[in-house]
């Protein structure tokens, strides 16, 4: 354990192969040099002599890639101390090497994240009545007489500043900080090379439940978190006095949990949820958790799997827990755009840059409420003016300053041709929202020139899917798309005249604010999540008499479910599938989809406030694949009886055998029949699956043998009917 | 045991209907040399009777002999190891399987199946090596990549094994793999056939079939002769001595189905729209394909429609059939189905009544 403390990893995320070429030297030197520190066993102040020029060069690599490493998760990121100062997991070992880096390097040396940390409550941009909720229940906490702790759990997405929040609220009512320290990652190359050494791997999951059932004994000898510089090896028998409130007044601890073990199948997810409980049970002293809302974030990840199975980034089993355990929720929302460009150009004033407002706004635009990322983003974008004179982006901005809709746009384009900010997102439900909702812009609001111009741009293209929504017009998406849209968009300018007269009046649709296949990038949906989300929720938002709107959009998902299949049958090699063709393909329908659903929405319902459901399909796909299963062995189990007269299909058996053997059945209770029924049945209702058993669905054949009196009238009623016609 | 199994012909010269191809296929046995063989046709005309009386002709009594087992697979494929459960029955003389149950990897599954056959060859009568028969079901739910490799294996295992494919779907199945079979059409049998059929067995379980109860019960099969047969038994266990006008039971999702076109037919909204897609989620949870489905919700609203809207809904209906086959997703076509409907069906009565 202790020799693992000690190392500390330049861990370089690269995002793309370009920079590879650029970082290496400086990496190389780094890890030579870290070796050399290895091999000086001991000797911190090592690392400190790095601060040379390519030092500093691949700290502004690292500093660019942070954005990118956010999704990587904090844990895996343990940065050397100082360099990659994500800080959050900074152990106080770590810390203080931290410390120390700091005090005897430049300045501009460290991170500005780290520099310009609020270190009193007012410095906070954190909303008010966060700050007060959680001021409220660490106060709750100290004044607290019971014996067991408090638990509170602190969600937000990615720099939203919930660590930082605690830590300087702590820090001013006294509370001592103690933070679980995750065991370092280890590499399986490593741990072979470690082995010999008697060095035992801890998965971090079993280092967590070991750290929980430590922390119930009041002898804790945990490290702490606090920089505050002395060494944390303080004896253990100083406090293991038992009634630790009443005979150590002075600094109370709080647990600190920031970094929760990644719990991937349910096994796992079981076991975490225990020690949580746990924790939350049995700690001595108020237990803090903070967890990183992934679902905001969902870049890397499939949306539809983030919606279904957490809420606030964590799993609803280990929300239980925590709330069976009585753990209070704060939930941190990501900064507004406003908050963060006043922190911004403080940084800035304070280190003596002046930017254009434009620039910094741009840059706070596109940190999509990611404190973290912005300040990285300034320090960035500040280091590489250092060498220049004036600010050229500011300058080119002005050129050509006509899209003024675009306004995100904009900066971010400029921002982005430097390679800093990052992607935009948008959460699932922002994203169906848009389409859903089918929000128009106002045509009478929009001025002269460039607003028709644009207005008649994006007139033509929704125009395209109805047109032809098997021709894959609208779905020119990559590269390509930016070409065809300026094409159209000059198009429109020379023959503004003739463009309205192209498309008749009922093909004709106000603007849209949005770029249709942008949404759906930017919510990391697939197409075959977003149509299934979009068909579930898109009916409530038609009239209640536009079933021609219906149709078309029923018409359009159809199209789309067809486009999307076409990827799976017809681009599947012989090898693991062609995956350009799939992702075209996939990418044709999410279009169609998505533009068919705005085009087609001509009588939106009345803007009110409607609640957006998960699709049922998924769980009517699990039921049915539950009944399969059973239908399946049943004909197999049949055909053993004798020669199977459904041809092993199982779905035949469905359509045409079950429903007379359950008639049978229930006529006569024959159990030489009945064992022709399935064992279980899954039906859905209300969105659960339920299972039924044998006997459960003999008595509901008592139903069926009821719909067989009321079949006996509708029979009747049938040929009556036959008979007129 | 079911009436359907229980009086099913096992050889070829007991056949009762599609006697013409029994004598066809017993000719080929005598021959001696078996070829691939393709039978398709609708479902309850008789493939799978064909099939097994077939395969005791070749081998005798002892092919019934069968026996149930799920066995792991390993296939090394180029790239990975992939690793399935197969259900599959076999005799000693013949295997068979549905190979559309492993989904995506039906293609390693059929060809690792038939090397494996080909292993191991029974002896024949004459001490030389036979060959054994696989009998592949729902051969038009195979991929077209399985279905490409099984053209290519065809040939060249054909000493060692020999092909029964069986589907309904004639043209699902791609034309190589038709041009190597011999194609054999089972018809769904006409009414009188039905009609013979369940007299017959009417007859063996000796109970009295009124000729009207015998004729609406072939009406309402559709001509699909396990339905009719299933329907007799059905007749008998609520009703002992078989009345004329005794009701026939239908199946319990057609009625469900009766109550959709219903609906549709009521008022034509989202909201219904939304209540009909709650009802085919019913329908599709009890596994019903949703070809059927389609089928069936067609038949009944044409019961009901006026002729000017008949072509409408079948053209619909056709379009959505097809893309049901081409595309996943069923709830979406057959939602797509209604809502088309729905919208023609208000223009109509909208130009009509005012």
């Amino acid at each position: 354990m202790a020799s693992r403390k000690r190392r500390q990893v330049p861990v370089i995320v690269l995002s793309s192969d370009d920079e590879l070429e650029q970082i290496k030297p400086a990496s190389r030197q780094m890890s030579l040099s870290h070796y050399l520190s290895q091999s000086s066993q001991g000797d911190k102040r090592q690392p400190l002599q790095l601060s040379q020029p390519p030092l500093k060069k691949a700290a502004i690599q690292l500093t660019k890639t942070t954005a990118d490493s956010s999704r990587v998760g904090a844990g895996a990121t343990t940065s050397t101390a100082g360099t990659l100062g994500t800080a959050k997991q900074l152990s106080d070992h770590q810390a203080m090497a931290a410390a120390a880096t700091a005090a005897s390097r430049p300045a501009a040396e460290e991170l500005w994240i780290d520099k310009h940390r609020p270190k009193a409550e007012a410095d906070l941009i954190v909303h008010k009545k966060k700050v007060a909720e959680l001021r409220g229940w660490l106060e709750a906490q100290a004044s607290t007489t019971s014996r067991h702790a408090g638990t509170l759990l602190a969600t937000g997405p990615t720099g939203c500043g919930k660590s930082t929040c605690i830590r300087v609220l702590a820090a001013e009512l006294g509370y001592e900080l103690t933070e679980w320290q995750p065991p370092v990652p280890t590499l399986w190359a490593e741990h072979q090379y470690q082995a010999a050494s008697g060095v035992r791997y801890v998965s971090k999951l079993h280092a967590f439940e070991e750290f929980v059932s430590r922390s119930k004994l009041s002898s804790l000898s945990l490290l702490r978190s606090t920089a505050a510089a002395q060494p944390a090896a303080e004896p253990a028998s100083q406090h293991s006095q038992h009634s630790q409130p009443a005979l150590r007044p002075a600094p109370k601890k709080i647990i600190l949990v920031d970094d929760l073990p990644h719990a991937g199948d349910a096994e796992q997810r079981h076991r975490l949820a225990d020690a949580l409980g746990e924790l939350a049970n049995t700690a001595r002293c108020p237990v803090i958790i903070c967890v990183t809302e992934a679902a905001s974030r969902s870049q890397g990840e499939r949306g539809a799997g983030a919606a279904a199975s957490s809420s606030q980034g964590l799993h609803k089993e280990l929300m239980g827990v925590l709330d069976a355990a009585g753990a209070a929720h704060i939930s941190f929302n990501p900064f507004t755009t406003p908050n963060i460009s006043k922190a911004l150009t403080r940084i800035a004033a304070e280190e003596g840059y002046s930017l254009a407002s434009a620039d910094v706004a741009g840059m706070a635009d596109s940190a999509g409420g990611d404190l973290h990322n912005a300040v990285a983003t300034l320090q960035l974008v500040c280091t590489g003016k250092a060498g220049r004179p004036a600010a050229p982006g500011n300058a080119a901005k002005k050129g050509k300053g006509r899209g003024r809709k675009t306004k995100a746009a904009e900066p971010e384009s400029t921002l982005q041709s430097s390679g800093v900010a990052r992607d935009q997102s948008l959460t699932i439900f922002h994203a169906l929202g848009k389409v859903l909702y089918n929000k128009r812009e106002d045509p009478d609001a929009a001025t002269a020139a460039d607003a028709t111009a644009a207005t008649k741009s994006k007139k033509a293209k929704t125009g395209a899917p109805a047109r032809a929504a098997s021709q894959p017009a609208a779905a020119v998406r990559a590269e390509g798309e930016q070409d065809v849209l300026a094409r159209l968009r000059g198009d429109a300018c020379e023959t503004s005249s003739a463009c309205v007269s192209v498309v008749s009046e009922r093909f004709r649709r106000q603007p849209l604010p949005c770029d249709p296949e942008a949404v759906l990038t930017q919510s990391g949906l697939d197409a075959s999540s977003a149509s299934s989300f979009l068909h579930e929720n898109m009916l409530e938002f038609l009239q209640d008499c536009a079933i021609e709107d219906a149709a078309a959009e029923c018409g359009y998902l159809s199209d789309a479910g067809v486009l999307m299949s076409s990827f799976h049958s017809g681009a599947t090699d012989w090898e693991d599938g062609n995956t350009a063709a799939a992702s075209m393909s996939d990418a044709m329908a999410g279009s169609v989809v998505v533009r068919g659903l705005l085009f087609s929405n001509t009588h939106p319902a009345v803007r009110r406030f409607l609640a957006l459901k998960a699709p049922a399909s998924f769980t009517i796909q699990r039921a049915v694949a539950a009944n399969l299963e059973e239908l399946k062995a049943l004909v197999w189990r049949r055909s053993l009886q004798s020669m199977s007269c459904f041809g092993g299909s199982a779905r035949m058996f469905a359509a045409e055998g079950l429903p007379y053997v359950r008639c049978i059945t229930a006529l006569t209770n024959s159990p030489f029949i009945g064992a022709m029924l399935p064992a279980r049945w899954s039906s859905v209702k209300d969105g659960h699956i339920h299972q039924q058993s044998a006997a459960a669905a003999a008595a509901q054949t008592g139903a069926v043998s009821e719909m067989v009196d009321s079949v006996e009238q509708l029979g009747l009623d049938d040929e009556e009917t036959i008979e007129d016609w | 045991m079911l009436w359907v199994d229980k009086h099913r012909p096992r050889k070829l010269d007991k056949l009762i209907l599609h006697k013409d191809i029994g004598a066809n296929l017993k000719k080929l046995v005598e021959v001696g040399d078996c070829p691939h063989t393709l039978f398709y046709g609708p479902p309850g005309a008789g493939k799978k009777t064909l099939i097994i009386a077939l395969l005791r002709e070749i081998y005798g009594p002892g092919v019934e002999k069968v026996k149930v087992e799920t066995r792991p697979w390993k296939i090394q494929l180029p790239s990975r190891k992939l690793e399935l459960e197969l259900t599959t029955c076999a005799s000693n003389y013949h295997v068979e399987m549905n190979p559309s149950d492993v989904g995506n990897n039906d293609r390693y599954v059929v060809q690792e199946i038939i090397k494996d056959m080909a292993k191991s060859r029974p002896l024949d009568i004459k001490g030389q090596r036979g060959f054994k028969v696989l009998i592949l079901n729902e051969v038009d739910r195979l991929s077209k990549e399985a279905q490409h490799s099984l053209r290519r294996t065809m040939e060249k295992y054909s000493q060692a094994c020999r092909l029964v494919l069986c589907c309904n779907n004639v043209s699902k199945v791609i034309e190589p793999v038709r041009s190597r079979c011999l194609c054999i059409r089972v018809a769904a049998p006409q009414k009188e056939g039905i009609m013979e059929m369940l007299q017959y067995v009417a007859k063996k379980e000796g109970i009295e079939l009124p000729q009207p109860l015998s004729s609406r019960i072939a009406d309402a099969s559709d001509r699909n002769l396990r339905r009719a047969l299933l329907m007799l038994e059905t007749c008998r266990v609520a009703q002992l001595p078989l009345t004329d006008d005794q009701p026939v039971q239908l199946t319990d999702w057609e009625l469900y189905i009766q109550e959709v076109c219903n609906d549709i037919l009521a008022e034509q909204t989202p909201k219904q729209l939304y209540l009909v897609r709650g009802k085919f989620y019913e329908l599709l949870t009890n596994c019903i394909p949703p070809e059927l489905i389609l089928k069936r919700l067609l038949i009944c609203l044409l019961r009901k429609l006026d002729d000017e809207l008949k072509h409408h809904a079948a053209e619909l209906a056709a379009l959505y059939e097809h893309r049901l086959q081409e595309g996943q997703k069923a709830i979406f076509h057959l939602e797509a189905f209604v809502a088309k409907f729905m919208n023609e069906y208000k223009k109509w009565s909208i130009s009509m009544y005012g």
